[in-house]
């Protein structure tokens, strides 16, 4: 409708279904690509494969190294014949692309992943080393998703003041007390698994003033959240008798996700508290509630004016 | 030749914008698909599209599919799995067709259209070895072996 071609493209419509021929002469247009085309199809390629484009000739030597996106996955240490480790291997990308950057000026890396590795605390000069990356190279996008079973990994001082980030998710880290955090880019933010305290949580909010998206899955410690600039606010964890859990205003939020669980027999308390809560979100468009959240809601029968989704 | 193609067409209170490529074919495109563009939406906020706008980097042939491809993502009430079966249509074609797109939306400003056409490359390259991709691509100045297995060292566990 809103297509008109003076000619010849109304033809070309009516021919689109059918197979295109074989391009007529085989010249090697990848290699022609402009840079930020390259990269932003290199985008689409998991590490192994962006990193084994480095064989395809000269020309692609060292294009690789300029991504803009890093994605570790430790999984990779685990395939069939893997002879590097994980960290030995982070080290060796680290080491190609700084190389090259310092050299050249290439696009910035923007995102900074590593999720699935095992640490414990002989890595952790490792990890440094690759955050101080983060922090030279200003990465906006830092993931960093570590497992251990008894090991936490503590943030370095030089990211908790880091004006390039906009978002951050850690899971297994914690933070220093003793140092104020500044992310005033900050928008949005996961933290999973993590030692938190009311203290620190505000620490956090009154570190990102622009933040919009904040996540807290199984970080215990937070017993009141007090964010009235979130747009959306994402928790899930165990309460118990002792430890419960307050919104004191989340005013500007559009969106609240509650995952709770509480271990304690007490249902009257049960109620109450999740009375509180939902009182508290009563002015958000979208709530989401599961799991035990949702077998206390059932308790209720006047809770009709929440406007509830249901997941 | 846009105002040859305007007198057949019916009277059409919606804004329209004409683009003319690099051999020389006008097509009309509703402001409101054209704004999926962000160089198109830029011209238009600072009243440079009232005149065609010529695309010189741009043929006929892919700039009818661009704006095919505009025109779709700008319907109101497609459902999301009928776009994107649209789409898997759309870009199944040569690869030099793919990277004709991926350019006309690098320079065009379509983040839609080239993360599309950029995925299903990236889908041709996943999981191949060297030799397929340089064979799928015509890449023809290959290293020696000599110097193919010096790279290869370099991050060895790639190719484990």
């Amino acid at each position: 409708m809103a297509e008109t071609s003076v000619h010849g493209a109304v033809q070309r419509k009516s021919s689109s279904g059918d197979r295109p021929p074989p391009p007529s002469s085989p010249r090697d247009l990848i290699s022609a690509l402009p840079h930020d085309v390259i990269h932003h199809i290199f985008l689409f390629l998991p590490l192994e494969d962006l990193v084994m484009t480095s064989v395809l000739s000269e020309r692609w030597r060292f294009t690789w190294t300029a991504t803009t996106d890093l994605v570790f996955n430790g999984e990779i240490e685990f395939r069939p014949g893997s002879t590097l480790d994980f960290p030995s291997l982070v080290d060796s990308v680290l080491t190609q692309c700084t190389s090259v950057l310092t050299q050249c000026t290439s696009p910035a890396v923007k995102r900074f992943h590593v999720t699935g590795f095992n640490y414990d605390d002989a890595a952790n000069p490792k990890v440094d080393l690759w955050l101080r990356f983060v922090a030279q190279h200003h990465v906006e996008d830092l993931c960093l998703r570590v497992q251990s079973m008894r090991h936490f990994y503590k943030l370095p001082v030089f990211l908790c003041c880091s004006s390039w980030l906009v978002r951050l998710e850690v899971r297994l880290c914690y933070f220093s007390l003793n140092v104020a955090l500044w992310w005033p880019c900050l928008k949005a933010s996961l933290i999973e698994f993590a030692e938190l305290s009311d203290d620190l949580l505000r620490s956090v909010l009154r570190g990102s003033p622009v933040l919009e998206s904040l996540e807290l899955y199984h970080s215990e410690g937070v017993e009141k959240i007090r964010a009235p600039h979130l747009l959306s606010l994402r928790v899930s964890r165990r309460l118990n008798g002792n430890h419960v859990l307050r919104l004191d205003d989340v005013s500007s939020s559009v969106e609240a996700d509650l995952n709770l669980d509480i271990l304690t027999g007490d249902r009257r308390m049960c109620c109450d508290l999740l009375k509180e809560l939902l009182g508290k979100l009563r002015r958000v468009p979208i709530i989401s509630i599961h799991g035990w959240c949702l077998e206390v809601q059932d308790m209720f029968n006047n809770f009709t004016i929440y406007k509830t989704c249901l997941c | 030749m846009s105002s040859s193609s305007s007198s057949s067409l019916p009277p059409c209170p919606k804004k329209m914008i004409t683009l003319k490529s690099s051999d020389g074919e006008t097509f009309q495109i509703e402001e409101t698909a054209a704004l999926q563009s962000k160089t198109l939406e830029n011209m238009i906020d600072e009243n440079c599209a009232s005149t065609p706008i010529p695309l010189r980097s741009i043929n006929g042939k892919i700039l009818a599919k661009v704006v095919e491809f505009c025109n779709k993502h700008a319907e109101v009430g497609v459902d999301a799995e009928s776009l994107h079966a649209w789409d898997a249509e759309f870009v199944n074609v040569e690869y030099t067709t793919l990277f004709d797109y991926i350019l006309a939306a690098n320079f065009l400003e379509i983040p839609t259209l080239l993360d599309l056409a950029s995925g299903v490359v990236g889908d041709m390259i996943k999981g191949k070895t060297p030799d397929e991709i340089r064979k799928m691509f015509n890449i023809n100045d290959a290293f020696s072996p000599e110097e193919e297995e010096e790279v290869r060292r370099a991050n060895q566990w790639a190719f484990e």
